[in-house]
């Protein structure tokens, strides 16, 4: 069948930069394009940006990525004057601070080429804007085929795996409306700023982090202010991506929700990147959900790789096995069982026998245990990722624990599991992760792509079983009605895995 | 040597947890991807939102 040619897709259109006075400046057939252009950076930055921003990354300073296919088709691409029409309305943009943008990143295709970064001006997040129609016929067949192409890849097999394609077809039966939203948003703000109280009573707490947090509260209603914005803006965009989802308008999607990362290779749906305070008013089919959601998720796939790790050499495979490998390499040669850690799994086995004792809650638990009586969960779970995550020589300088050194500290909290953690940040997992690879990053590497081994495992049983499903990382979003008989299903199977995974109902 | 693991086969796939391990920690998870469901027209039969037909 062909595209649907008579359709008319839509775009924001600012009070401040309104349809007319692009057509005033850039002329009638640039007035949808560069509309179009500005609309989509729009709904991408707000879409990504986040209220705890990285300060280092260029996306969390606002910066979206955009195609240079795209870049060409909105802003035009023939020349004019010896300049691409783009480049001349790009420069344009920049000089009335309408648009900045840099290159940065390689360009897949062309390596001495860089991409291109854009960020839309503050400005445009407090206009006034209205959904419009684009009346422009070429632009609209533009968007039309996209979507076919897209559509198109999906039914060769190309684009999306089993996984992304189960969940973006549950996507599309998905809602989510909240009908007081202006109290959700309150309380999303209240449990930020308690969040960040909770955090500066973290003693080991750095003080670049402490300095971030206080820039928050110290104007505290102009942050309020800004934050519930963002909150509301990103409720009225993932509405508009949702109804792109029932329409199969995925070229206009605000951003590329269903894809997997470099990073263990998790899954994304139009659903992950959304507060947990909106996520608990998702239907599925129009029924209600609730999730269901692995326990301890990464400190548990810390234990199961070490599991995996002192198996027989002989059954492991893959990426244990290469860790394996390299941590002898790295030993000359020789290897034994404290440097495997193998006493780390045996304190475990202990954890799970009396876990029932702590409600199976290990971080509470391994806080006990290592004499942070007095310590919050949160404080000492966040400390303990730290320390299996975090740069060494940041950390040194970053974590601050009265009497405790570094080193001590580590040794509480891992016991002899410190010396395979130490290892396993000096050997080279490159392959695994050609993206941005740091050796730092490897544990975290390790444990994400174990936690998506369980959990992909786990969303075949679902799949094979028609349950509907989305999932968020270490949790299925499910149906209410269903979610007894899948909690039931789930802890059955992944118990099968090791007694050490189990599935809490939210 | 830790002697406490178990590889049940519990798996309606005919495969078993052993097989998942191995297939989702290889370099090559994306074609053992392709083994738990082989065929994509089948596949394509559970799924009932995307609408195949409306696109070329």
């Amino acid at each position: 069948m062909k595209p649907i040619l008579d359709k008319k897709y839509k775009i924001y259109e600012f009070e401040i930069f309104s349809l007319n006075t692009i057509e005033k400046i850039y002329g009638k057939g640039r007035k949808y394009g560069v509309g179009k252009f500005i609309s989509k950076l729009y709904k991408r930055k707000i879409c990504l940006q986040s209220v705890d921003e990285n300060d280092s990354h260029l996306l969390n300073k606002g910066y979206v990525y955009l195609p240079h296919s795209e870049i060409v088709r909105y802003l035009g691409v023939n020349k004019k004057d010896g300049e691409y029409e783009w480049k001349t309305i790009l420069k344009s943009l920049s000089k009335r601070g309408i648009v900045s943008y840099k290159r940065e990143g390689n360009n897949p295709y062309d390596s001495n080429k860089k991409l291109y970064y854009f960020r839309l001006s503050d400005d445009f997040d407090n206009s006034k804007k209205t959904y419009v129609d684009v009346e422009s016929n070429t632009l609209n067949k533009f968007i039309s085929k996209q979507n076919s192409k897209y559509v198109s890849e999906l039914s060769k097999g190309k684009g999306l795996d089993i996984f992304l394609l189960y969940e973006l077809d549950v996507c599309i039966k998905s809602t989510l409306s909240i009908k007081d939203l202006d109290d959700i948003i309150d309380l999303r703000v209240n449990n930020k700023l308690t969040e960040y109280r909770d955090k500066l009573e973290w003693e080991w707490l750095g003080k670049r982090q402490r300095k971030k947090i206080y820039s928050k509260l110290v104007d505290e209603e102009v942050f309020i202010e800004r934050y519930k914005r963002l909150l509301k803006s990103k409720y009225e965009i993932l509405q508009i991506d949702l109804q792109n989802l029932r329409d199969g308008n995925y070229f206009d999607l605000s951003t590329n929700y269903f894809k997997r990362d470099e990073y263990g290779y998790r899954v994304y749906n139009i659903f992950s990147r959304c507060i947990r305070e909106y996520r608990s008013f998702i239907k599925i089919d129009g029924e209600e959900t609730i999730e269901v959601d692995l326990k301890n998720s990464m400190i548990s796939m810390l234990y199961y790789f070490i599991k995996l790790l002192n198996d027989k050499p002989n059954k492991q495979s893959g990426l244990v096995k290469d860790v394996y490998n390299k941590l002898i390499q790295l030993r000359d040669g020789e290897i034994n069982d404290v440097w495997l850690g193998l006493p780390y799994l045996q304190r475990w086995e202990y954890i799970k026998d009396y876990g029932d004792k702590f409600n199976n809650d290990y971080y509470l638990f391994l806080k006990e245990e290592s004499g942070f009586e007095n310590m919050s969960r949160n404080s000492f779970k966040e400390l303990l990722w730290l320390i299996l995550f975090g740069r060494e020589s940041q950390l040194k300088k970053s974590i601050n624990l009265n009497k405790h050194k570094y080193n001590d500290l580590k040794h509480l909290l891992l016991g002899s599991g410190r010396f395979l953690v130490e290892d396993i940040t000096k050997i080279d997992l490159y392959k695994w992760n050609k993206k941005n690879y740091r050796r730092y990053k490897n544990t975290s590497l390790i444990l994400h792509t174990i936690e998506r081994l369980v959990m992909e495992t786990m969303s075949t049983i679902l799949i094979e079983k028609k349950y509907k499903y989305i999932s968020i990382f270490d949790g299925f979003i499910v149906k209410k009605s269903q979610s007894e008989e899948i909690h039931k299903l789930l802890n059955s199977r992944v118990s099968s895995i090791d007694k050490v995974f189990t599935f809490t109902l939210k | 040597m830790y002697k406490g693991i178990k590889h049940p086969t519990t798996m309606n796939t005919n495969l078993t947890t052993d097989d998942f391990i191995r297939g989702y920690l290889s370099e090559d998870v994306d074609s053992f991807r392709k083994t738990i469901y082989p065929n994509t027209e089948d596949f394509k039969k559970t799924l009932s939102n995307i609408e195949w037909d409306n696109f070329g």
